[in-house]
């Protein structure tokens, strides 16, 4: 008789527990979609520590809709496309609130679809096709890193404005991505244009693979350019510069993002190299906001190590935008949260600076930078 | 038997069922993962068809797969022609790229052929990634792939992509089995298990090497098609070593050969990464972990292909029914042949001539200006010690080896220079001094191997089963089950030729060289391993085989009761040259003779 009074004295504390934990409200689930392993394991695992890192941040700061969890349910699509499909329908499955991801645009796109027509928020983090956005409508895909044209934006700006440049050349070698970088700064030039406080010299493509480029270096040579942005890639761009030195052109070139590296600089010869301008995505060491610092500072603690790619700050920047939207829109009900993603974005601080969307999903405003290759032919943060 | 057939087809409703149902009481999720798992056992039983059939080492399917994927992808995206349209025309182009890349490197062997399709699989992803004439769009692929419809019934959820891939994998699952069990499927198999046997008994390798890469390429094409639309983009990333390696893993643990080995394979390949989800991290340690126990415990697979059940169906009625005779049905070839000869009469009397046959392995002189004549209707015998040159003269008779000078005539015709295939088919059949049998493959299958070349039923009438292909394979397994009768191995039908002992294995290539009806039966030491019993049984039986067909035999023989017993002629080699020949008396008591066999007397 012992025994059973017992047992039903368990039964009844597990009862009583059980009502406990339904009573106190459920965790918000945040997927993130990242290449845990496969051969970007490195940058999946950078995104998971930024994002987990951000997650600390917020929850220092007194948390959203009064202080509920956030649990981060991370799934791994080891950067392809197969596994990306698979990892998107399973984090669709688990009823994620929102997902994060992921890493590479080819392994985006399937995963984009998926959410798409399971109707819910996807915000990439290190994926800058211009086509994931551009090439179809998509309702519910965002990004917080830039679009791959958007540094010529950028370009344009920072010639202008901070090097005060009047006669603008710009190069491309007619590859998608290099011709979308051109016009993109093309487009953001058009209001100088206008003003009349810049003119567009030069504009015109070279053909990669080529070794002489004495031809159309010499007809920008008469254009006498005050800045020359060169978009394509580094195998070209060092053979530019060295051949553009040796004819006499001494303006600052500039190179897109797929135009200087190691390569480049042996190309060019380090005396042709140095002092080279570079418009990139900061290295999250290079960030200045004080939320960065106290990002940095936090991660150190955690993995006594910094992210060393720029993406995964990016990761962490899709957490403190949807985390921002849930507490506006007050729930996690996915068209509220939309909303706020679309309008409500007034005020929201990520970790690379001031966080909104364009009506298409892009980021608005990216912080790029500009970099200088320095005399032993590393780069950093160019200082005018 | 009955009820064994009942059972398997109970079993086979039950999955069927299952598959239907399991959409509906499951997430989007695993029916992604079942879709997946469609898709991957496609390309297992596209690389099983190369690898597992043939015994080809390919370790670079996911180029074949890669082509499928971007033909899809570039004529949808750049022309609108409609997925399901492209279903064909990728299988088409992936197997003409087969073609083209490996009908250079096909005559490689074992790891230098898997080394070669490596490099070719590296080339096919690293040529995607330069994106060449902007056609695949770089590293990034290409995107806005259309969904496959029928009409206005559009394959766009998980749900029909589900059914869509499993009902195209059933219609591949049922075409591969008729193949499997046809002329076609057999051929393949004699290659991977004995090369040169299968090309002694009349088979082209090269054509079958060829077709099987062909016919996996296209069956991978098929998958990157359904790939393709599925995910709407295909990209580089897709197509690497590492997909190659998992497609090989997939065969290989199924077992070699083996269909539904294959989809298991490819099952245990999708769906085990996907269990280990939960351990994060270290899921694909988990996977390997798996992997190795596997192939430990079962390192033939885990679902090996059974081959006692040879085509149950014709043998059932093949038992009941009165046996036709196939030397009835060679009667009408035989007289045919007889009427030729008449004409030709100077070379009625010797079937195989050689003149000044010389063959060197680079300095060795292995066989020097040799004449030799076997006698139609007759048995010739070469003797000789070790190293004499006899299997040389045997190998360069039957095309293994070309010489360097002289010339071979079989009946009047220069067959000098011939494939083995060919000089197979034109009617000359051999045995081996080592025995070649196919030792994974049943006795009647073995015997098999010498009919090849006189049926005629390719892939389209074997897989679309045609009458006239039913008649042929039934004549196939009358006229083996004939030679196995014959050869006193009828009860061993089914048995693995590796099964049986030494001197069965003997008799058992002695069938499957008559099966094929040769006009000139070459033997290689065909009594050596036997005892004098034996012997004795083998010389009557050779004996009769002259009474009742029209054969010539060239034997190869040590023991000189077998030679002297039933020789009609007896040709002697030492180091390479003839030394003497007459009739076997005069062989007997030839001084040159003795001497190389026994040295000279000081």
């Amino acid at each position: 008789m012992k025994k059973v009074w017992f047992c039903l004295f368990i039964v009844f504390l597990f009862v009583l527990s059980a009502g406990a934990v339904a009573a106190e409200e459920k965790p918000i689930k945040v997927g993130l979609q990242a290449p845990i392993t496969g051969q970007w394991a490195y940058e999946g695992e950078m995104a998971k520590n930024s994002v987990e890192v951000a997650l600390q941040m917020i929850q220092e700061q007194g948390g959203i809709l009064g202080g509920r969890k956030i649990e981060i349910v991370v799934a791994d699509d080891a950067s392809n496309p197969r596994d990306s499909a698979l990892a998107a329908q399973r984090l669709v499955s688990q009823r994620v609130a929102a997902v994060i991801g992921t890493y590479g645009s080819s392994v985006n796109e399937p995963a984009a679809d998926i959410y798409e027509a399971s109707k819910m928020i996807d915000i990439g983090y290190g994926s800058t096709a211009v086509k994931l956005t551009m090439a179809k409508e998509r309702k519910y895909f965002f990004r917080t890193c830039g679009r791959d044209d958007t540094q010529g934006q950028f370009f344009s700006e920072y010639a202008v404005g901070t090097m005060k440049a009047r006669r603008i050349a710009i190069m491309h070698d007619n590859t998608t991505f290099a011709l979308g970088v051109a016009e993109e700064a093309r487009k953001a030039l058009q209001e100088y244009l206008d003003a009349g406080v810049a003119e567009l010299v030069f504009y015109d493509a070279i053909t990669p693979g080529e070794k002489d480029f004495t031809p159309i270096l010499t007809k920008l040579r008469e254009t006498n350019p005050d800045v020359w942005y060169f978009t394509g890639y580094f195998p070209e761009a060092g053979l530019l510069v060295r051949q553009g030195r040796e004819l006499g052109i001494k303006c600052p070139f500039v190179g897109g993002n797929a135009a200087i590296n190691e390569d480049f600089v042996k190309i060019a010869g380090i005396e042709y190299a140095k002092g080279c301008l570079m418009t990139q995505e900061p290295m999250p060491t290079d960030l200045d906001t004080p939320k960065a610092k106290r990002f940095l500072e936090l991660y150190r603690q955690r993995h006594n190590t910094v992210p060393t790619s720029p993406w995964p700050v990016y990761a962490a920047d899709a957490l403190i935008a949807l985390t921002w939207a849930i507490d506006k829109a007050g729930s996690t009900d996915t068209e509220a949260m939309l909303e706020v993603l679309r309008t409500g974005m007034e005020g929201c601080e990520g970790i690379t600076g001031s966080i909104a969307f364009t009506e298409r999903g892009d980021r608005k405003g990216i912080i790029y930078k500009m970099y200088v290759v320095t005399g032993e032919g590393d780069m950093v943060v160019y200082q005018p | 038997m009955n009820k064994r057939h009942k059972r398997s087809q109970l079993i086979l409703g039950m999955v069927i069922a299952l598959f239907l149902a399991f959409p509906f009481f499951s997430n989007f999720y695993w029916i992604d993962v079942a879709f997946f798992f469609g898709v991957y056992a496609l390309l297992g039983l596209s690389l099983n068809i190369v690898l597992g059939e043939t015994g080809l080492f390919d370790l670079g399917h996911a180029a074949f797969y890669a082509i499928g994927a971007y033909i899809t992808a570039i004529l949808n995206t750049l022309y609108g022609i409609p997925i399901v349209w492209l279903i064909p025309l990728s299988a088409l182009c992936a197997g003409i790229f087969a073609y083209i890349v490996t009908s250079p490197i096909i005559h490689l062997r074992g790891d230098y052929l898997c080394i070669v399709t490596i490099g070719i699989g590296e080339i096919v992803r690293l040529a995607l990634i330069n994106n060449p004439f902007g056609l695949t769009g770089g590293p990034n692929g290409i995107t806005g792939i259309g969904r496959p419809s029928f009409g206005l019934f559009a394959i766009d959820t998980s749900i029909r992509f589900y059914f869509y891939v499993w009902i195209i994998l059933a219609i591949v699952i049922l075409g591969l089995v008729r193949l499997q069990r046809s002329r076609i499927g057999r051929a393949w198999n004699y290659l991977r298990e004995d090369e040169i046997a299968a090309e002694m008994s009349g088979i082209d390798v090269r054509h079958f090497k060829l077709l099987s890469f062909v016919l996996g390429a296209a069956l991978a094409g098929v998958a990157g098609n359904i790939y393709a639309s599925k995910l709407m983009i295909v990209s580089p990333d897709t197509f690497t070593f590492m997909e190659s390696s998992m497609l090989f893993c997939i065969v290989m643990l199924g077992g070699l050969g083996s269909i539904p080995g294959s989809i298991l394979g490819a099952g245990i390949i999708t769906v085990f990464p996907e269990i280990f989800r939960v351990v994060a991290n270290y899921r694909m340690l988990f996977f390997g972990g798996a992997l190795v126990l596997a192939m430990i415990f079962r390192p033939g697979g885990l679902w090996p292909r059974k081959r006692e059940i040879a085509i149950p169906n014709v043998r059932s009625a093949e038992e009941t029914e009165e046996r036709v005779r196939p030397v009835a049905v060679d009667q009408t070839r035989t007289t045919a042949r007889q009427s030729v000869n008449g004409e030709a009469s100077s070379f009625e009397k010797h079937i195989l001539v050689t003149d000044m046959l010389t063959m060197k392995f680079g300095g060795l002189i292995a066989v020097k200006d040799l004449d030799l004549v076997v006698g139609h209707g007759k048995i010739t015998s070469i003797i000789g010690p070790n190293g004499a040159g006899k299997t040389t003269v045997f190998n360069v008779v039957t095309g293994i080896y070309k010489p360097v000078s002289g010339k071979v005539y079989f009946e009047g015709k220069d067959i000098t220079g011939f494939k083995p295939h060919k000089v197979a088919s034109l009617g000359i059949a051999r045995t081996f001094q080592n025995i070649r049998l196919f030792p994974g493959l049943t006795c009647v299958e073995n015997v098999m191997a010498g009919l090849h070349h006189r049926m005629s039923s390719y892939v389209f009438s074997s897989i679309m089963r045609t009458e006239s292909q039913i008649l042929e394979e039934k004549w196939a397994i009358e006229t083996a089950m004939y030679w196995l009768d014959k050869t006193g191995l009828a009860g061993l039908s089914d048995e693995l030729a590796k099964n049986l002992p030494y001197g069965k294995q003997k008799l058992l290539e002695l069938a499957r060289a008559l099966s094929s009806s040769p006009k000139l039966l070459i033997l290689d030491e065909p009594s050596s391993g036997l005892n004098d019993k034996e012997t004795e049984d083998l010389m009557i039986f050779l004996e009769n085989l002259l009474d009742e067909m029209d054969l010539s035999i060239l034997l190869i023989e040590h023991d000189m009761n077998l030679v002297m017993g039933i020789s009609h002629w007896v040709v002697a080699m030492d180091m390479g040259i003839k030394i003497a020949e007459g009739r076997p008396q005069d062989i007997y008591n030839n001084s040159r003779v003795i001497e190389a066999y026994l040295g000279r007397e000081e």
